[in-house]
């Protein structure tokens, strides 16, 4: 389920608050940001294969 | 602070964005995901007093005399010990403390995680820095393997319950952070290294202490953003009917009688053969890659013995790259094929990974026999996916089967699985190899008996899946018992 069919579903005791997603945004950036620099330097070594 | 951990202050409040858990998650798997890549240590280790070249000890100093030596160099054999330590303990810990872990909640286990974690880096640093491996053991080994085992199985539970609709998609977005974690910190720590080393130091106490810092950090931010649900919590416009299939109980199995069940032992073989093929495969992947192909490689009809150092240090770069990739390929299957059981189902899920993966391992000698680097790099990748998709769909595999009431403990007790794979295959691997080489088979072909006792490890794994049904009646907890359970969980009785 997408973040925007969350909300357009649940009732209103249980919709998140429109600061919630706000929120939501800069913890998967603050996870994200180490991950794709992760992911980044790992595809660098992995295409000496493709050479 | 006990107030702070307790479980009461964690439950959601109303307005609670549930797509908030799974950073969280995500900044603890992550973090003790470094696990696997300790390995880039292991180099600068082997030459901690030497610096520039590995202090050798003496050659008639016996195993015990070398561990206590504090005048000449670790040997990398010692240093792998390290890993044998790091899945047993986790192993142990996620099965020991998992009933603790349902009741005292997520929030406390993460803060316990993060100490352990955190705190057994700083103790490697010092025996890094007294030159005593005792303390690196039982630093990272002991105290930060327990991290490991209390980490990895933290928020397993609370994301079941947050995602009752997708609880594939949400372990998988959690479990694939611990297979990121080396991605991570694997390069992130050989910068700290380059930036700490001396004439007269590797820097490797250093790193330990910064990354230590680093991770208890990440680690307890992550603890405290954890939330869980009120209890009966369901997305709304969500029925549990919907979904409901004769593999997915609405009902709960008590910690203490799921090994009872021929389910557990089922699961404990599909999960322990999935991973004992993938390890196998994941240990041996560079140097088969290497001996396999050889010089074909580099654009050479020679083999590998038959290349010069340079040749030799530029197939070794192929072949690190090619460890690389097959960890991406780790990382996607976890979040992808967990996402897609939700949809086929659990039991189809791992049909596909016992079926499909013995097909690829068997077909991958011949891969190698005609060459074709390309087919070779592929069958790896998907077969990577598939280990990576066994450890990120089997919480939610439990949680269907046994209900979600104990789901984080019975998947610590799961994990026991996880370590005598963690044995299992690095042993088998080593051994078939070392006999076919004794037996006289020439070293590029000497993989091929390899994969296909692997494969039969697979088919062992697919009959366990085949077997698999609900659990009978009499092993399911009694309202009674499950209001208990849950008082002493300190779950609110359904609003």
């Amino acid at each position: 389920m997408s973040p925007r069919a969350d909300r357009g579903s649940q009732s209103p005791m249980e919709r998140p608050s429109p600061a919630s997603w706000f929120l939501v945004a800069i913890a998967w950036t603050l996870v994200g940001i180490p991950l794709g620099w992760g992911i980044y330097i790992t595809l660098e070594k992995a295409l000496v294969l493709f050479r | 602070m006990s107030s702070l951990l307790a479980k009461e202050r964690t439950i959601a409040k109303v307005g609670f964005n549930r797509w908030l858990v799974p950073p969280a998650a995500l900044a603890i798997h992550l973090s003790i995901g470094m696990a696997y890549g300790f390995s880039v240590f292991w180099l600068p280790l082997s030459k901690a007093l030497g610096v520039t070249e590995p202090l050798p000890c003496p050659p008639d100093l016996g195993w015990f005399e070398h561990i206590i030596a504090h005048g000449c160099d670790w040997k990398i054999s010692t240093l792998g010990w390290m890993y044998t330590l790091f899945f047993v303990y986790l192993g142990s810990s996620a099965a020991v403390f998992g009933r603790w872990l349902e009741h005292a909640g997520p929030r406390k286990a993460g803060v316990v995680a993060a100490w352990c974690w955190g705190g057994g880096l700083l103790i490697s640093a010092l025996g890094v820095y007294l030159h005593e491996i005792r303390l690196l053991w039982l630093g990272s080994g002991i105290i930060g393997g327990c991290g490991l085992g209390l980490g990895y199985i933290s928020p397993v539970s609370t994301l079941i319950k947050w995602f009752p609709d997708r609880r594939g998609m949400a372990t998988g977005m959690a479990i694939a952070g611990f297979g990121g974690g080396a991605m991570i910190g694997a390069p992130l720590a050989e910068l700290l290294m380059q930036h700490y080393a001396t004439p007269t130091s590797v820097g490797v106490w250093e790193t330990f202490v910064t990354l230590g810092i680093v991770y208890f950090i990440a680690m307890l931010c992550g603890a405290f953003a954890y939330r869980v649900p009120p209890t009966g919590w369901k997305p709304s416009g969500w029925e549990p009917s919907a979904t409901r299939t004769s593999m997915i109980t609405n009902r709960h199995v008590h910690l203490y009688r799921a090994p009872n069940t021929p389910q557990f032992w089922m699961l404990w073989g599909v999960l322990c053969m999935n991973v004992s093929a993938g390890i196998g495969v994941i240990g041996m992947a560079s140097p088969m890659l290497q001996e396999v192909f050889g010089g074909g490689l580099v654009g050479l009809d020679l083999s590998l013995a038959e290349l010069s150092p340079e040749e030799k240090k530029d197939v070794a770069l192929i072949a690190a790259g090619f460890t690389g990739l097959l960890s991406l390929f780790n990382i996607l299957g976890r979040i992808g094929w967990a996402s897609m059981s939700d949809f086929i189902g659990r039991k189809t899920t791992y049909f596909l990974f016992f079926a499909l993966g013995m097909a690829l391992y068997a077909s991958a000698p011949y891969a190698g026999q005609i060459g074709h680097v390309a087919l070779f790099v592929a069958l790896f990748c998907i077969i990577l996916t598939m280990y990576g998709g066994g450890f990120a769909t089997i919480p939610a595999y439990l949680a269907d089967i046994f209900g979600t009431q104990f789901v984080g403990a019975i998947h610590g007790r799961l994990l026991t699985a996880w370590s005598t794979a963690g044995v299992l295959g690095p042993v088998l691997v080593n051994y078939i190899r070392e006999f076919q080489i004794e037996r006289g088979v020439p070293v590029h072909q000497a993989y091929n008996v390899t994969l296909y006792v692997l494969a039969s490890l697979l088919l062992v794994g697919l009959v366990c899946n085949l077997l698999m049904r609900p659990v009978a009646q009499r092993y399911y907890m009694s309202d009674l018992e499950l209001e208990t359970e849950r008082r002493l969980a300190h779950e609110p009785a359904k609003a």
